[in-house]
């Protein structure tokens, strides 16, 4: 503790700050050290708290999404083993009814968002762009998609049939 | 970081190190509390939005109801309507007004949770405890204790029992009846009659003038609430108030009205300047509190044969004076409080008195049977004191000049004159005597002098070039 | 001034030669007395105003200036958007403190004479940065476009109205015409997000530049010395962070609210301007006309010049130090009377 005494016996002037620190430098640098290690550390958690909250203040919110359920029509009057495109919007959709019951896609190939057709003989989604093909669940199973098609949900209501889609607000 | 530092201790100034490693200890330390207290922003959001009082609040319990309901589809209406109430925000939902305990006449087991249907003043008492009980002392809750009453043979009997349900009960409240399986039974169940008898023994419902579910105040301020049934033939108190200037101020002014303000914001002659009937019967002045006991403030009752003043009339007449003051002067009240009593005052002595007093001496003479209904002059006489003379006597009240003369009076001395007391007259000569006794009632049997025919005439040539009336 | 040698001189004269760091270019000798802390009092509106300016510039990324969707927009910040409440919250906690902190240094340089020579232009440009910044406060309350901000705006013009020769013309310009319209936002909006915020931060940059070169005040047994880093500017962290700290949880417990939308046909039942205007607002309805609005520009003008009222009662042997405290105090009391008042009323 001699220095931080002598320190402050000699705050205002004449002090010899080399000499003090060739006595006790590994001290003083240690507390000093720690000390703003301690504020580092406060800082970049506290400042950057805030900022993190104002960062999520600007990104827009995922909480409004909802979905609405718009009808396409009774089950009976789609084509077996038929896709019928669908355009709700900004939402480009094949409506598809196979044995298995009736589905929807998005027509935007995984791909680069060209929109997919539907081969009824080959009872695939071809994409014209770059060859792409998913089969009938969507899988991609040849060319560069990398991923299956996107699906929207199919509910039936009262005999209806209607797809959620996201709201556009 | 070290490489400035040391090059500063090269050339700076030693500060006292003990000081300048506290302050950056401090440093350090308040910027974890403020990532603390921001983290605990987080949290705050759920809390705020519930208090901001703008975004229905809902339960987790609740969301259970809704989801379901949603789904299925059953009374959706009802639960967006919910979402705008005021309770929706403070998260007041489903299970916090329909919970029942097990054991309650009218619960039953609705998915897990035991409900009832009804939602009864005691339910709501839980929070709004003096509305209730000043409701309950009201004359509304009595509203279904008309069993026995000449309007409930008329509409159970006379009538027939369905009009009773609807027509009757529709208003006056029923009798709830509970099923064995705790739902209510058709006949009394939908009903949101004023005096409804609840299983619970509670009386009356809440949102007879709350419309459920938003149970909006600027809704139950509206006159049209209270119009749902003090309107009609026999009581046209809606009708007589948008003949007043005061409905006609109110609905020049709708927009003016503040209808939604809470009750100590909504002060007749500051925060707005037009009354609805809430205004003077129900809602807070400078110097007094809100009543649900509607009667609160009546000195009269207007709706026997013959009109009475009540009990404590002093006072409560006083009260309605301290309401007509939030914009009037005292002259002007003073005024029209008399002219309204001299008004109600004719009707009884020289119609109502005298009629009743005549169907009473007709019934002790055996001319009429003691059942009502079953002779021409009952109807006529039931008429004269329940449709036209309580139509002369709501006009006066309400400074509807319409209903005080051409839909009160004139109606009452036409089938005075020219219904009753012939009538009257055919059973028994010497009672149709005492009806007419009054010196009011002279110039039927006097006729008019010469001058006053002379005088007629005179108006009639001159005032109205000739243009004669009718007769 | 500089009766004593610096340590810090007497190293600058050693190290002559050395190449300057960042460090040199605003280090500087402070006087003791800094140290105490009424005299850091200008430190905390400057980190506020740091914080108005990151908040405000967010709060335009939602905020739309136009009558219809002006109240929408900000419903849908408080309401809607995450943290949209906790952002419109620390910004307007902040303009509070700001003006409640100038007001505390206004009144400490007042009773320690601070502004004597040579430090007129510290106390000249430090009024005009308190004016900018009331009229970034009124401009900013407007905006909200609720009721009560509506009507606050209309008052408040209003008041700009009635000053004499420059009022009808000022009314003219701010409004855009004769009645409150969507001009009149949009031209509040433009003052509150482009103008003003310039025109206060030259102030504020000014403002501390001339504080800088002047020097401080002398004040009597703060003889010794302190260097600005990192003593100063370490102090002045702990001031931020504490603010910041303060300023979060007041948010959180007081989120901003917002009340009915703006009606131009119905008056706001509790019409009154922001608490900083309360109390001139209140000396306008209680006094006649022109005595009221001369007293208000008589007032203002000697604010701006009492340094110079100062040194010449001074020179006539005026006990001032005495005088500032008796002034300031009836100043301070009056004020809260009247803010008083107007709750009342």
């Amino acid at each position: 503790m001699p220095c931080d005494a002598r320190f402050h016996a000699h705050r205002q002037r004449f002090t010899r700050h080399g000499f003090c620190m060739a006595v006790i430098h590994d001290d003083i640098g240690r507390r000093r050290f720690l000390s703003q290690a301690v504020m580092a550390f406060g800082t970049l958690f506290g400042i950057g708290a805030l900022a993190l909250r104002f960062v999520q203040f600007l990104v827009p919110s995922q909480k409004s999404k909802r979905y609405e359920a718009v009808l396409i029509g009774t089950e009976a009057r789609l084509p077996m083993g038929e896709a019928v495109p669908v355009t709700l919007g900004t939402h480009k959709i094949m409506v598809l009814k196979t044995e298995e019951g009736v589905t929807a896609f998005s027509r935007r190939c995984t791909d680069l968002g060209c929109l997919v057709s539907w081969n009824k003989e080959r009872g695939q989604f071809v994409c014209p762009c770059h060859q792409g093909v998913f089969d009938r669940t969507g899988r991609n199973i040849a060319g560069p998609p990398p991923r299956p098609l996107d699906r929207y949900q199919v509910v039936e209501r009262n005999g209806q049939l209607y797809v959620n889609i996201l709201q556009s607000s | 970081m070290d490489e400035t530092d040391s090059e500063l201790s090269r050339y700076h100034e030693p500060a006292p190190n003990g000081k300048l490693n506290f302050t950056r200890y401090l440093i350090g330390g308040l910027c974890l509390v403020l990532f603390l207290a921001l983290t605990g922003v987080g949290y705050v959001q759920v809390e705020e939005r519930r208090g901001g009082g703008l975004r229905p609040f809902i339960s987790a319990e609740n969301k259970k109801c809704i989801d379901c309901h949603l789904a299925k589809d059953v009374s959706v209406g009802g639960i967006n309507d919910w979402k705008v109430s005021a309770h929706a925000p403070k998260g007041i939902g489903c299970v916090e007004c329909h919970r029942a305990e097990q054991g309650e006449p009218d619960a039953f087991d609705h998915y897990g949770t035991v409900v009832s249907t009804l939602v009864t003043p005691k339910d709501c008492m839980r929070c709004h405890d003096k509305e209730a009980q000043e409701f309950a002392r009201s004359h509304h809750a009595k509203g279904a204790q008309f069993i026995g009453s000449l309007d409930n043979f008329l509409g159970n009997v006379v009538e027939g029992p369905e009009v009773g349900t609807t027509g009757c009960a529709g208003c006056h409240g029923s009798v709830v009846k509970v099923m064995e399986n705790g739902k209510l039974h058709p006949s009394t169940w939908p009903n949101s009659g004023i005096g409804r008898v609840n299983p619970d023994g509670s009386k009356g419902t809440c949102s007879a003038c709350h419309a459920r579910h938003s149970f909006s105040i600027a809704q139950a301020r509206q006159p049209e609430s209270c119009g749902r049934c003090h309107m009609g033939p026999d009581h046209p108190q809606i009708e007589a108030y948008y003949e007043s200037k005061h409905g006609v101020l109110f609905t020049a002014n709708k927009e003016k009205m503040k209808l939604s303000l809470p009750k100590e914001k909504w002060i007749p002659g500051r925060d707005y300047l037009y009354p609805t009937c809430a205004t003077c019967h129900m809602s807070a002045t400078l110097t007094q509190d809100t009543t649900h006991d509607v009667g609160d403030r009546i000195s009269w009752t207007l709706r026997p044969v013959v009109s009475t003043r009540l009990e404590q009339h002093e006072e409560r007449r006083k009260a309605m004076r301290q309401v007509c003051s939030s914009c009037h002067s005292p002259e002007i009240v003073d005024r029209f409080f008399t002219q309204m009593d001299s008004g109600i005052t004719l009707y009884n002595e020289k119609f109502g008195k005298p009629a009743k007093a005549a169907m009473d001496r007709l019934k002790e003479l055996n001319k009429i049977t003691p059942t009502p209904f079953d002779e021409e002059i009952e109807w006529v006489f039931y008429e004269l004191w329940h449709h036209e003379g309580r139509r002369a006597r709501h006009g006066l009240s309400k400074v509807a000049p319409d209903y005080v003369h051409w839909q009160g009076f004139y109606e009452v001395a036409k089938h005075f004159y020219t219904k009753f007391l012939p009538m009257v007259r055919e059973l028994s000569p010497d009672v149709a005597k005492d009806l007419l006794a009054q010196e009011t009632h002279r110039w039927v049997e006097k006729g008019m002098t010469k001058e006053e025919i002379a005088q007629m005439l005179e108006f009639y040539d001159k005032e109205m070039q000739g243009k004669r009336g009718g007769t | 001034m500089k009766a004593l040698v610096s340590p810090m001189e007497i190293k600058a004269a050693a190290q002559n030669g050395r190449t300057k760091t960042w460090i040199d270019y605003i280090q500087k000798d402070l006087p003791q007395h800094l140290d105490w802390w009424p005299y850091t009092l200008g430190a905390i509106p400057l980190t506020l105003f740091g914080l108005l300016v990151a908040t405000g510039l967010m709060l335009t990324f939602y905020y739309v200036p136009s009558p219809e969707q002006a109240y929408e927009s900000v419903e849908q910040i408080t309401h809607e958007i995450y943290l949209g409440w906790f952002v419109r919250g620390l910004h307007k906690f902040s303009v509070d403190l700001m003006i409640l902190f100038l007001l505390f240094h206004v009144i400490r340089v007042f009773l320690t004479r601070a502004y004597r020579t040579p430090g007129e232009l510290k106390w000249v440009t430090g009024a005009l940065v308190l004016f900018v910044t009331f009229a970034m406060g009124f401009t900013g309350y407007s905006l909200v476009y609720d009721n009560v901000s509506y009507w606050g705006m209309t008052v408040v013009t209003n008041m700009l109205g009635t000053l004499p020769i420059v009022g009808t013309p000022l009314l003219y310009l701010l409004r855009g015409g004769e009645e409150v319209s969507g001009n009149t936002l949009l031209r509040l909006y433009d003052l509150h997000t482009k103008l003003l915020p310039v025109l206060l931060a030259g102030l504020v940059l000014g403002h501390v530049l001339v504080v800088r070169l002047v020097g401080f005040a002398e004040v009597e047994g703060s003889r010794g010395s302190h260097p600005f880093y990192p003593e100063h500017t370490l102090k002045m962290g702990a001031i931020a962070a504490g603010l910041l700290v303060l300023i979060v949880d007041l948010v959180m417990i007081f989120p901003p609210t917002l009340g009915q939308p703006a009606n131009p046909q119905e008056v706001a039942s509790d019409v009154s301007p922001p608490w900083y205007f309360s109390a001139p607002y209140m000396w306008i309805t209680l006094l006649p006309g022109p005595v009221a609005l001369w007293s208000m520009v008589g007032g203002a003008a000697v604010f701006v010049g009492y340094p110079l009222l100062d040194r010449e009662l001074s020179k006539r042997g005026w006990p001032m130090a005495i005088v500032n405290a008796v002034v300031g105090a009836l100043v301070v009391v009056a004020f809260a009377a009247l803010m008083i008042l107007d709750t009342r009323m």
